[in-house]
């Protein structure tokens, strides 16, 4: 396989030295390296999982030339995959009483085994010492090998304090197999039951949070030779892939505030399941824990100019490290002819600003309407189209998902070696330097109907399977997100001082069957959430930015926007019913209005 | 054995004549072909249906009523509950095929779904009934009949990604996974299985161009092949290990063989299959999961199938003895 510098790698199969290579850290860290249980949520491919692998203690090591008993905490990475743990089977249980029991029984061996291979992999030399051997050794024999075997488990042999286990290593490796072996007997026991009605008891060793994981993660706490006396975190990536049970028996684990010995750093795609526990009491935050979302770096305080300059400094490293040494800017060229024509409307409204000026500075008015006046010029039906090429445009239309950037870049370079393949028959180890405008923008054109079209489709006619929402409701999703490009299309073609809006915040409190379509459109993606002062200043409401993926599917320009449209419930509903009489009521002025806030931060400005 | 025959034939292959035969409603046409065939009609016929079924799937259901006179029962299945499924298939072997020996049983596996197909072979497994059971399966003449080969579809869509019931597999919670998916006629499903599993090792098997149903059918499995290699070069976690493999689409014991082969290579690994090619491949991965409890099989679970053109029935059957 030929190496793409976009294609993704799974944080789980990084070594330190790569993790340090790849990772570029967010321009806010949410505090979420402080003790106390937190909840990580973002999108997928939004660097959730590289933020965790990064709190391990190899990379920590190697990023701040620490020993490994120095460091502030104890990172434990544990991944969770979608059928590791959430089995069918299961569901033949699930409403019982042993349906729980034996799902904090997984749970907390799936978890022991992960934070001891996590300590096996992740602690570089720092364990390979006899001291260390020694304290581990006597860790695990007490702490896993005496607890299963008193929960019932009968290990031929599996002694650790015996003359072949040389290492650290093998101590680890023997109590991880002793802990699989135990795991093991459930996967036996379910295959009996899953098929079958007939009750079946499960005779094998159960253990819990309480009386097994706890104890033995706490302990570690004790060891000279880790961070002694500092806390454990537990880093568990992909929550959501838990079935419901055993959500439910890790919200039990939160609910307990051990965060001073043991915090569970838990990432979502937000699909997690809920946020109750066994006994139905709800967890929250900030109470029980603290709740952070990456997506907040395209809305928040940051947005302007440090997603940017962070998505940069990702793919300059990657270009780096696959010797193609141009800027990022030169890799992804702009379409030059595009770029003299914008450049020489600038500077029309930079000569006439003076007489017809809007903005407080000549090169307010130039930002804010060339490109608009640009899209304009070529008309509804754009008989030339405008081009979605350049690296700016290209963070721009990734929405503050690195992924997003990354995979379309990947399909870009594969199309480009692709072309460069057939046309010159170049040996495949040729060096692009660049990406052509004309794929850069095919590619985002192509994604950006996908998300419209292909995904909308499947979320839809999923709808009957999933249970979140109904296929009505991901109707009047896609309406509305409809009825919003086709408006954000009407005021960008409008000669409105204001054209770049991307956003809608709301001018009165909508009923929850509207909210639900808002959140739906949260949940997948489509709309980004955010807060902002009301009309009158007296308080704030919400504000809903569309992702500007689909800005190509609705011919915007995606490099900013400077208003936004306050809109009615009257507007909302109409648009999840009807786009094209929404789109047609606003345009006649009877709903909604756009707001020309100098207050209002330019995200994303440059 | 496998015995492929010509359809107007396979009485041959029942001199005693059909105790029971097992079938499942669907939209295609070759839900009727087996039955259609048999000139001495079965003593009794047990037909599946989908709750969900469209409106072809319920005509045709009328006409396998119609085939077995007054001798059969129809009993309805949920595509979304497995465990109900299960069920179903238990509750209807222990009525009709007692641990007494009632003749022989004839399985038309061609239209079950393939989670429903596999768990039936686990009810199977688990029953251990008497009687002489035999699989029956129609290949397609055509797929896609509604669309020029550049844009064949037989499903869209991810409606989920779930354990098939009754093969969990027996992970270690250590170890890394080793992810196999047996490409069939759509990419977008198993791209969909991929990104899901992120495996660390990756095997994408392909039918085998001698072992195919049609060499037209193998050049359309090849294309969908590639499109998902060129997925998985764009796309790929680079640290994935990757390699092909063919299998055979024809006989349920070779693919049974390739898998189980796959597995025990695998030892360092969790193993999930997913089996996305032919009903025929599909008891071929059951089979190796039987036999080695290691095996988890995944199933993804289509949005959309092309109901309108999915297949025309070819003229000849595979038949093979089962128990």
């Amino acid at each position: 396989m030929s190496t793409n510098p976009f294609a993704v790698s799974s944080p789980e199969m990084m070594d330190a030295a790569e993790m340090l290579r790849l990772f570029v850290p967010l321009s806010e860290n949410f505090e979420i390296d402080s003790p106390g249980h937190v909840f990580i949520h973002g999108h997928r491919g939004c660097g959730k999982s590289m933020m965790l692998r990064k709190m391990t203690p190899d990379c920590m090591m190697l990023s701040g030339s620490v020993a490994l008993s120095e460091l502030p905490y104890l990172g434990l990475y544990a991944t969770i995959k979608s059928t590791d743990l959430d089995l069918s089977d299961l569901d033949r249980i699930s409403n019982q009483y042993a349906g729980l029991i034996l799902a904090e029984h997984s749970l907390s061996l799936f978890v022991a085994s992960k934070a001891l291979q996590s300590l096996r992999d992740h602690t570089g030399l720092g364990l390979s010492n006899r001291a260390a051997k020694q304290d581990i050794e006597n860790l695990c024999e007490h702490l896993v090998i005496n607890k299963l075997k008193s929960a019932g488990a009968n290990f031929h042999g599996n002694h650790l304090n015996n003359s072949e286990l040389l290492s650290t290593q093998d101590v680890l490796r023997r109590s991880i197999n002793a802990i699989d072996e135990v795991y093991g007997q459930m996967s036996s026991y379910l295959r009996n039951i899953g098929i079958t009605e007939t009750y079946i008891p499960y005779s094998g060793p159960l253990v819990s949070y309480r009386d097994f994981l706890f104890p033995l993660l706490s302990e570690l706490t004790q060891l000279e030779c880790l961070p002694k006396d500092r806390p454990v975190y537990m880093l568990l990536d992909d929550a959501d892939n838990l079935s419901l049970i055993q959500t439910q028996v890790l919200n039990n684990w939160v609910s307990f505030r051990t965060g001073n010995k043991v915090s569970f750093k838990i990432s979502t795609q937000r699909g997690y399941k809920t946020w109750r526990t066994t006994t139905k009491q709800r967890i929250e935050a900030p109470h029980d824990f603290k709740e952070v979302d990456i997506s907040t770096i395209y809305t928040g305080k940051h947005s302007k100019a440090a997603y940017p300059s962070w998505v940069e400094d990702v793919v300059s490293k990657r270009l780096a490290q696959h010797g193609i040494q141009v800027s990022v800017k030169d890799f992804f060229p702009e379409d030059k002819r595009q770029e003299e024509a914008i450049q020489i409307l600038s500077k029309k409204h930079i000569e006439s600003w003076d007489k017809e000026g809007k903005g407080y500075r000549p090169g307010d008015d130039a930002y804010r309407y060339a490109r608009p006046d640009y899209i304009k010029e070529l008309g509804p039906k754009q008989k030339r189209t405008y081009s979605y090429a350049g690296f700016n445009q290209l963070v721009h239309i990734s929405s503050g998902i690195v992924r997003y950037f990354l995979d379309n870049s990947a399909a870009m370079f594969a199309e480009e070696m692709k072309l460069r393949l057939v046309s010159t028959q170049e040996k495949s180890g040729e060096k692009l330097d660049h990406i052509s405008p004309t794929i850069q923008d095919a590619v985002v054109r192509d994604s950006a109907d996908k998300l419209f079209f292909g995904t909308l489709d499947r979320l839809e006619k999923d709808a009957t399977d999933d249970g979140e929402a109904s296929a009505q409701q991901f109707r009047q999703l896609r309406n509305l997100i409809q009825a919003l490009g086709g408006i954000f299309q009407l005021i960008l073609l409008s000669d409105r001082s204001e054209r770049r809006v991307f956003s809608i915040a709301l001018s009165d409190t909508p009923p929850d069957d509207v909210m639900k379509i808002l959140r739906l459109g949260v949940r997948h993606g489509y709309l980004y959430e955010a807060a902002i002062g009301t009309k009158e200043g007296l308080w704030r409401t919400r504000r809903y930015v569309m992702t500007r993926r689909l800005a190509p599917l609705f011919k915007l320009d995606p490099t900013g926007f400077s208003g936004y449209l306050f809109v009615t419930t009257q507007l909302l509903q109409s648009a999840m019913q009807n786009p094209t009489r929404a789109v047609s009521d606003f345009e006649s002025g009877r709903l909604g209005k756009v707001i020309e806030d100098a207050q209002l931060p330019l995200e994303f400005d440059s | 054995m496998i015995n492929k025959i010509p359809l107007n034939e396979i009485d041959t292959k029942f001199p005693e004549g059909i105790a029971l035969y097992i079938g499942m409603a669907s939209f295609e046409e070759r839900c009727l072909s087996i039955l259609n065939a048999l000139k001495l009609s079965p003593k009794y016929c047990l037909f599946f249906k989908n709750v969900t079924a469209g409106n072809l799937a319920s005509k045709n259901l009328d006409r396998l009523v119609k085939l077995a006179a007054d001798h059969s029962s129809v009993i309805s299945l949920d595509l979304d509950f497995p465990i109900t499924a299960a069920d179903a298939f238990t509750k209807a072997i222990m009525e009709n095929i007692p641990s007494s020996p009632v003749g022989v049983v004839l399985i038309d596996s061609t239209t079950f779904t393939h989670e429903q197909l596999l768990i039936l072979l686990r009810v199977l497994d688990q029953s251990h009934p008497k009687s002489k059971i035999f699989v029956g399966y129609i290949g397609a003449d055509r797929y896609s009949t509604n669309t020029d080969i550049e844009n064949v579809w037989l499903s869209r869509g991810v409606a989920q990604i779930r354990t098939v019931l009754g093969y969990p597999g027996s992970f270690a919670p250590s170890k890394k996974l080793h992810l196999t998916i047996l490409v069939g006629f759509e990419h977008e499903r198993a791209a969909a299985v991929i990104e899901q599993f992120e495996p660390a090792k990756l095997t994408l098997m392909c039918g085998d161009p001698g072992q195919s149903v049609s060499a037209g059918h193998y050049d359309t499995n090849k294309r969908f092949f590639e499109e998902l290699k060129k997925f998985v070069e764009r796309t790929q976690f680079t640290q994935t290990a990757v390699d092909t493999l063919y299998f055979s689409c024809v006989d349920p014991f070779s693919a049974r063989d390739t898998v189980s082969q796959l597995s025990m290579q695998s030892n360092d690994y969790n193993i999930v299959v997913c089996p996305m090619n032919t009903k025929l491949s599909t008891i071929g991965v059951g089979l190796a999961a039987l036999k080695d409890e290691r095996i988890q099989i995944a199933y993804a679970r289509a949005i959309e199938y092309n109901e309108v053109g999915y297949s025309t029935p070819s003229d000849t059957a595979t038949i093979f003895e089962y128990s």
